[in-house]
C-alpha cells in the first residue's frame, strides 16, 4: 500500500503560510512564546463567519482551504485532525463565564465551539464533506493518531483524505503547560519553549501529482530514557529495503536542551555526515509538533534545499532521496517518519 | 487480512452500577439510574437529574486497587474501573496485554479536575494544583490506561464529543482487519462535570425531569457519566486462545452531518449515511434491535427517526434508547451502548424506553416500551455527536 502527499499548508511561528514564504522569518510579536504568525483571513474566509471563531478554528480553517485548493481536491475522502489540546481559547471562555457568573445563565457559543472535533466538524460543515471525520487528543500521539488513520483509509480504497495537527496557545495555557513542566516561556531555559501551530496534508494513493512518498511510520509509547535509537533506525531503514547510506538527512524534534531524551545526541554524533535540521527552533513545543516537523521535511524534499538555520552542522546534501523525521513528547511519545522523493 | 473482529470481553460503571452483571439486572427490571446528583460539585445538582455513578473518586480508588492511589481524574477512575473488569472477564495474558492496542474515547477528559481546582490555583497560584491540572488533556486517561494494562501495543485517544467511543470502537475494528494488530482495549469515559451540565444547560436542551426518549413530548436530554470498554479481537486469535466470543463487529461507518455545529438535520443525513455504511459492510443481514442515540431532546430523537425511517423503510426493527437509564454520558455513552447492545445478543434481550406517555413512532412502529425476551442476533448502535459526527455500530451474535 502507498501513501503519498500531494499538497501540504501550514501556519507557525515562521512565515510558513501564503506566497511568501520563507522559513527564517519569525513573528515579531513579543510575547515571550513562539507565536504563530497569522495570514489575514480576509482573503480566506468570509468576516462575518470569521470574526465567530477562536483562532485555532481560524488556523485549522486557512490551512486546510488552502491544502484542498493547492490539491484540487473539492471533496475530500475524509477528514482526520490530531490536536492534543483543543479548542483551548473557547474552553476557558465558557469555563471563566461559569466561574464568574457562579454558574449563571450563560450564553451556549463558546460551549458550543469548545469540543475537540470543532475543527474538523467546521471543515466539513464549511465543504459540505459527508465522510469520515475524526478528530484525535492523544497528547504526543495525537498528530500520528491523524496521520495513521489517513494511511488506513487510503487502503481501505478512500482517496485524498485530509489530515492535519492543531493546537493554540492562549495566556491561561502557557501558564499551566509551564506549570507542568510540558513547554514554556523563552526565559525559562529548563524546560522547551512553547509553540503553536496548524499544518495540514492531503494524503493520496496515487503517485502522479505527489512531493513525497510516506514509507513507513513508527510509534513507540513509554520511557524514552534508554532507547537504542540507532538500532531501531536502522531496523526501520532495512524493512523498507534501504539502509543508512540511503538517507539523506534527520529531521529532529530536539529541543536543544540538557534534559533532551539522549537519543538525540545519540543520533547527532552517529550521523555526522548528513544534515540535521531540528524542527523545533521553528516551532517550538507541542502536542502535535510532529505536523510541523513532517511539513518542514516534505518542504525539504520538494524544494531539494537544506534549510540552513536549522541544520545542527555543516553538511550538505546534494540530493534529498529518502529524509527521517524524528520526534519525542515528554520523554514518552517517539515517532519515526520516514519519507522519500517519489 | 480481511478476518473477523470479534468481541472477548467486557467492562461497565454507569448510574446503573458497576459491572456487566450489575447493569443487566437493572435493564432488565426497567430500573433507571436517573436521579439528583449526590456527588457531582455543581449548583444544579439539586436540580438537574443526572445519571450519576454512585461511587466517589475515594471508593473509585478503592475499587481499582494501589494502582489508582495517585489519580485525582475521575474520568481517568471510571476508565480503570471499566477496563479492570473487561480484563478480568477476557482472561488475557500479560503477554498478550503487553502487545495490545488501547484505544479510548472521550469528550471533555479531566474537564472535573481542572474545573475545581483552577479558580482556587489563579487565586493563590500554589504549585500543590499541578496533580490536578495533569489530567486536563483527554490523552492522560489513555495513557493511565495503557499504564495500568502494561500495554506497549500504542495508545489512540478519540475525541469526537457525543460519538467518541463508538468511534474507538470501530477504530478497533478498522485496525484489526487491517491485520496491524491482534487484540485492542477499546471504549470511552467521561464524567459530569460543572462544565457540561452548564454546557447543556446553556443550549436549553436538558430536561429538568428524568428524560423520556421517544415520547412525543420529550422535553430534553439527562446528563450521565461512566465508562465501558471492550476487548476486541481477531477471531483467529481469539479461537487460538480458546477466548470466550460474546459477539461480533459485522459493522460500522462513521459520517458527517455538515449541517450545523450542534443541531442535527431534521432529515437526520448524517445518521442515515452512517447506518447504510455500517448495513453496507454488514452484507445481508436482518437487524432485531436499534439501540438507537435517543437522547430525548426533540431535535436529536426527531432527526435520528426520520434517518431510521429513511434507511428501513417500512421494516422499521424494534427500536429504543437506554438514556433513560443512564443520562446521556457523552464520550463514554458509545462504548456503554455497545455494552448493552451485546447483552441483547448474550441474554436474548431487548431493553425498553422508559416513561413514555405518547410514544414517538417511526412508520407506524413504536419505541420499545417494557422489557422483551426473544432471541436477538443482530443489533445497530448509533451515536451521533456535535460537529455532525455520527457513527453506527452493528454486533452479531
Amino acid at each position: 500500500m502507498k501513501a503519498f502527499i500531494s499538497a501540504t499548508s501550514s501556519i507557525s511561528p515562521v512565515r510558513s503560510f501564503g506566497v511568501e514564504k520563507d522559513l527564517t522569518q519569525f513573528n515579531e510579536e513579543e510575547v515571550g512564546y513562539l507565536k504563530a504568525i497569522e495570514p489575514s483571513y480576509r482573503s480566506i474566509l468570509n468576516p462575518k463567519m470569521a470574526r465567530r471563531m477562536a483562532r485555532v478554528i481560524k488556523m485549522g480553517m486557512a490551512t486546510a482551504l488552502d491544502c484542498l485548493s493547492s490539491a484540487k481536491v473539492e471533496n475530500p475522502g475524509a477528514i482526520s485532525i490530531g490536536t492534543g489540546l483543543g479548542c483551548l481559547e473557547d474552553t476557558y471562555k465558557f469555563f471563566k463565564q461559569i466561574d464568574d457568573s457562579d454558574e449563571g445563565l450563560l450564553s451556549p457559543t463558546s460551549f458550543i465551539q469548545s469540543t475537540h472535533n470543532t475543527i474538523a466538524g467546521q471543515i466539513a460543515l464549511f465543504i459540505g464533506c459527508e465522510n469520515q471525520n475524526f478528530t484525535f487528543s492523544n497528547r504526543g500521539f495525537s498528530f500520528e493518531n491523524a496521520l495513521e488513520d489517513g494511511i488506513l483509509k487510503l487502503a481501505e480504497g478512500d482517496d485524498d483524505i485530509l489530515i492535519g495537527g492543531i493546537d493554540e496557545i492562549t495566556s491561561e495555557s502557557i501558564e499551566l503547560l509551564e506549570l507542568l513542566n510540558c513547554s514554556g516561556k523563552i526565559n525559562n531555559s529548563e524546560i522547551p519553549v512553547a509553540g503553536e501551530g496548524a499544518s495540514m496534508f492531503m494524503l493520496t494513493n496515487k503517485p502522479d501529482n505527489a512531493i513525497v512518498e510516506i514509507i513507513d511510520i513508527e510509534c513507540f509509547f513509554g520511557d524514552n530514557s534508554n532507547v537504542d535509537i540507532i538500532s531501531e533506525i536502522e531496523e526501520l531503514l532495512n524493512k523498507n529495503g534501504l539502509s543508512e547510506e540511503d538517507l539523506s538527512g534527520i529531521v529532529s524534534g530536539a529541543n536543544g536542551l540538557p534534559n533532551d531524551p539522549a537519543f538525540y545526541k545519540s543520533i547527532a554524533g552517529h550521523y555526522n555526515d548528513k544534515p540535521v535540521y531540528e524542527f523545533k527552533k521553528l516551532s517550538g513545543e507541542y502536542f502535535t509538533s510532529t505536523a510541523f516537523g513532517l511539513h518542514v521535511s516534505v518542504d525539504i524534499m520538494h524544494a531539494q534545499k537544506g534549510i540552513e538555520t536549522i541544520n545542527i552542522n555543516d553538511n550538505k546534501e546534494g540530493e534529498f532521496k529518502h529524509l527521517l523525521l524524528i520526534n519525542n513528547y515528554g520523554n514518552q511519545y517517539r515517532t519515526l517518519i520516514l519519507i522519500s522523493k517519489p | 487480512m480481511a478476518g473477523k473482529v470479534v468481541v472477548t470481553g467486557w467492562g461497565i460503571v454507569s448510574a446503573l452500577g458497576f459491572g456487566v452483571e450489575e447493569n443487566f439486572q437493572a435493564l432488565k427490571s426497567a430500573k433507571s439510574g436517573v436521579k439528583l446528583p449526590e456527588i457531582l460539585d455543581s449548583n444544579y445538582g439539586n436540580s438537574k437529574y443526572c445519571g450519576e455513578v454512585r461511587y466517589t473518586d475515594h471508593e473509585l480508588r478503592e475499587l481499582i486497587g494501589d494502582f489508582a492511589k495517585n489519580i485525582y481524574c475521575r474520568t481517568t477512575l471510571l476508565g480503570l474501573l471499566a477496563v479492570k473488569e473487561a480484563i478480568s472477564s477476557s482472561n488475557l495474558t500479560d503477554a498478550i496485554l503487553a502487545a495490545s492496542k488501547v484505544i479510548n474515547g472521550t469528550s471533555v477528559g479531566g474537564m472535573v479536575s481542572t474545573e475545581k481546582y483552577h479558580k482556587l490555583y489563579t487565586q493563590n497560584k500554589n504549585s500543590e494544583y499541578k496533580k490536578f491540572f495533569k489530567s486536563h488533556d483527554c490523552g492522560y486517561s489513555t495513557d493511565k490506561i495503557a499504564e495500568y494494562l502494561n500495554s506497549k501495543g500504542g495508545t489512540i485517544t478519540i475525541s469526537t464529543a457525543c460519538s467518541s467511543s463508538a468511534n474507538s470502537i470501530m477504530q478497533a475494528a478498522r485496525y484489526i482487519k487491517a491485520g496491524k494488530c491482534d487484540v485492542v482495549i477499546a471504549g470511552g469515559t467521561d464524567a459530569l462535570s460543572k462544565f457540561t451540565i452548564n454546557g447543556f444547560n446553556s443550549l436549553k436542551i436538558l430536561d429538568d425531569q428524568p428524560c423520556k426518549p421517544f415520547d412525543l413530548n420529550r422535553q430534553g436530554l439527562n446528563l450521565g457519566e461512566g465508562a465501558a470498554y471492550l476487548v476486541l479481537e481477531s477471531e483467529e486469535h481469539a479461537l487460538q486462545r480458546g477466548a470466550n466470543i460474546l459477539g461480533q463487529v459485522v459493522g460500522y461507518g462513521n459520517a458527517n452531518d455538515a449541517h450545523h455545529q450542534t443541531a442535527s438535520s431534521p432529515e437526520g443525513r448524517g445518521a442515515g449515511l452512517a447506518m447504510t455504511k455500517a448495513l453496507n459492510m454488514a452484507g445481508n443481514i436482518i437487524i432485531d434491535y436499534i439501540n438507537a442515540h435517543g437522547t430525548g431532546t426533540n431535535n436529536n430523537d426527531s432527526s435520528e427517526s426520520t434517518a431510521i425511517q429513511n434507511v428501513f423503510g417500512e421494516n422499521i426493527p424494534q427500536f429504543s434508547s437506554t438514556k433513560a437509564f443512564t443520562g446521556h454520558t457523552l464520550g463514554a455513552a458509545g462504548a456503554i451502548e455497545a455494552v448493552y447492545s451485546l447483552l441483547s445478543i448474550n441474554k436474548g434481550v431487548r431493553f425498553p424506553c422508559l416513561r413514555i406517555e405518547e410514544p414517538l413512532e417511526i412508520s407506524s412502529s413504536s419505541p420499545i416500551l417494557e422489557v422483551i425476551e426473544s432471541e436477538t442476533s443482530a443489533v445497530l448502535s448509533n451515536s451521533l455527536g456535535f460537529g455532525g459526527n455520527c457513527t453506527s455500530l452493528i454486533f452479531n451474535k
